[in-house]
């Protein structure tokens, strides 16, 4: 940005980045399930390719679609890196998921990070996700 | 922080002094600054109104801070060193212009419109520069030595002869 | 108060003071503070809430008085203690998905922002290894209780570098139990310095004037670029510092209503707090 004068930088606008997640944004898996934990290790994150909403942007509790390890794999978002920070909504250090499977099973027994309370009001859709997550915030 | 408000209608935002220097927010302090140091060594100075009005709040700010915190206070005698590149400046801004001033309730400068001079300089030997001085200001500093710009001021209302009359004829009816 | 009685006039008028208390107000001033300005100083610190907002195109008397009656009356409902930023807090919400409907977390204050009722303050903590932070409006009645762990301060007024400081200075121990802090007197101040994660960071910290980092981890070009974009004029700029001020007589305004609040309101919080800490 060095060569940019005064001048120059009246020229056009630009917004600032937002950060969302969305197509093409990699998660960082956080249960103990096979295929997670080996796309972890490998240094292969999944990559968000579908988010199920009509935004197309993720949020805390939203289905993706990730391709992880050449597979195609559903998961919930359970950690999120809001740039624009809400009351009472948790900021997470990271984008976190959890993989589920159609009927929103998890694919894996553990999860290694706490997730956000208003996973809870989606009793219906992640109960067993919910019952086997150890840490609310 | 406290501090206390300004008796003067200050600018909420700062505004464009109309300065052809490039260097943009830099080149602006060093502008107040030369403005400033004029303003304290001569204590009356000509300039445009926009220019004026920025410098007059910086004046304010400054003669405020001399007189209620003195010379031995750090922050005030490290804002008047910098903003006044001369030493004897800082010098008569504590020891000449806050004791002269320590009274004042209604601000610390004023500003008197001036008619903008004549523009001559097309004409050979005429005044150099002339084209710039619109919106013709000039910025005082209050109980200057300096002959007053309206010499005869303009007496109070109340002493207009019908007003004179009137309050008579009000006091001899009651 | 007798301090307070030489605004009484100009009280009566709204904001603007008549032209002798001016006068004696100049007067007065001598290189040692007086006693009202020492304590608008340290209540500006305390109640940052309270103080309207500096930018003057925003101010309304009216909506003012307004919504410091409100904050006096919420602050009469629950005890919100004196904090700053880098103080170990604990706060409680109410939340309908929660277990047994309240949700705590704890963490260190990083950032306080906004005037009024408006105003707000995040906490962070490490969890599990990740950190979260969390964003509450200081008076939504949806909060039910307001714990402040440790008093102190720190060497910045903006936390938001423990982002990418390393986690152990963001940690607070979740079942950390109130600390007694004295009442009177100075707050303590913490002077940690954190020793920086390398870099991607989220923003350029290098170019923010910060005390309280120890070690950078950076090669010295960055340091170099960083004085080269650095604006040192700003700090010598009066206006505006004035212009990110509440001037002094309009604070008198709000700092009389608040030492009336200290005596009767904060002083019962006061003694149910040192009841709980004894009885615990």
């Amino acid at each position: 940005m060095s060569f940019f004068t005064s001048q120059m930088r009246s020229a056009f606008s630009t917004s600032s980045c937002l950060l969302h997640i969305q197509t093409c944004t990699r998660l960082r898996v956080v249960d103990n399930s096979k295929i997670g934990k080996e796309a972890m290790q490998a240094g292969k994150p999944p990559k968000v390719i579908h988010v199920y909403n009509k935004k197309r942007k993720a949020d805390l509790g939203d289905r993706v679609l990730m391709a992880i390890r050449g597979e195609k794999k559903k998961g919930v978002v359970v950690g999120a890196k809001h740039k624009v920070q809400e009351v009472l909504r948790p900021r997470f250090d990271s984008n976190n998921v959890v993989l589920i499977d159609d009927s929103g099973n998890p694919l894996g027994n553990r999860i290694y990070v706490p997730l956000p309370m208003s996973l809870r009001a989606k009793k219906d859709q992640y109960n067993k996700l919910i019952s086997i997550a150890t840490r609310f915030v | 922080m406290a501090i206390p408000p300004l008796k003067i209608a200050h600018r909420i935002r700062p505004k464009s002094m109309k300065l052809r220097c490039i260097q943009e927010a830099p080149g602006r302090v060093e502008k107040l600054r030369v403005m400033l140091g004029g303003l304290i060594r001569h204590e009356r100075i000509e300039l445009n109104s926009h220019r004026a009005a920025e410098t007059r709040d910086y004046a304010e700010r400054l003669i405020q801070d001399a007189v209620l915190y003195g010379p031995h206070h750090k922050r005030s005698m490290e804002m008047a060193s910098f903003w006044l590149k001369e030493k004897e400046l800082v010098h008569k801004l504590f020891k000449v212009i806050a004791p002269r001033l320590e009274n004042e309730t209604r601000g610390f400068t004023k500003i008197w419109v001036l008619a903008d001079p004549e523009k001559t300089s097309y004409e050979p030997g005429g005044l150099p520069g002339v084209h710039y001085k619109n919106d013709w200001v000039a910025l005082e500093i209050k109980n200057n030595p300096l002959p007053p710009i309206r010499p005869n001021p303009t007496p109070h209302r109340s002493l207009y002869i019908p007003n004179l009359l009137l309050a008579a004829a009000a006091a001899s009816i009651a | 108060m007798a301090s307070w009685s030489l605004t009484q006039r100009g009280l009566s008028r709204g904001l603007r003071l008549s032209a002798s208390m001016h006068a004696s107000y100049g007067r007065r001033m001598t290189s040692s503070l007086p006693e009202h300005l020492r304590k608008a100083l340290a209540y500006s610190a305390m109640y940052p809430d309270l103080l309207p907002e500096p930018d003057l195109t925003r101010r309304n008397y009216v909506r003012e008085m307004l919504e410091r009656q409100d904050m006096l009356s919420r602050r009469r409902a629950i005890d919100i203690p004196e904090f700053y930023v880098g103080s170990y807090m604990s706060i409680t919400v109410s939340d309908q998905n929660a277990p047994g409907k309240k949700n705590t977390f704890v963490g260190i204050c990083i950032y306080r922002r906004n005037h009024g009722l408006r105003h707000q303050m995040a906490l962070r903590n490490i969890v599990e290894n990740e950190g979260i932070e969390m964003l509450y409006d200081l008076y939504s009645p949806i909060i039910l209780e307001i714990k402040v762990l440790r008093l102190q301060k720190r060497l910045d007024d903006d936390l938001r570098y423990l982002r990418d400081a390393l986690p152990e200075y963001s940690t607070v121990p979740w079942d950390m139990e109130p600390e007694p802090h004295r009442e009177q007197g100075s707050v303590p101040v913490d002077e940690t310095r954190v020793i920086m994660k390398p870099r991607p960071w989220t923003q350029r910290w290098e170019r923010k004037e910060l005390k309280g980092v120890k070690e950078w981890g950076l090669e010295d070009r960055f340091f170099k670029r960083a004085v080269e974009v650095s604006k040192p004029w700003e700090k010598y700029d009066l206006m505006k510092e004035y212009r990110c001020m509440v001037p002094l007589e309009d604070q008198y305004v709000v700092w009389k209503e608040v030492e009336e609040h200290r005596k009767t309101i904060e002083e019962e919080h006061k003694r149910s707090r040192r009841r709980k800490l004894l009885d615990a």
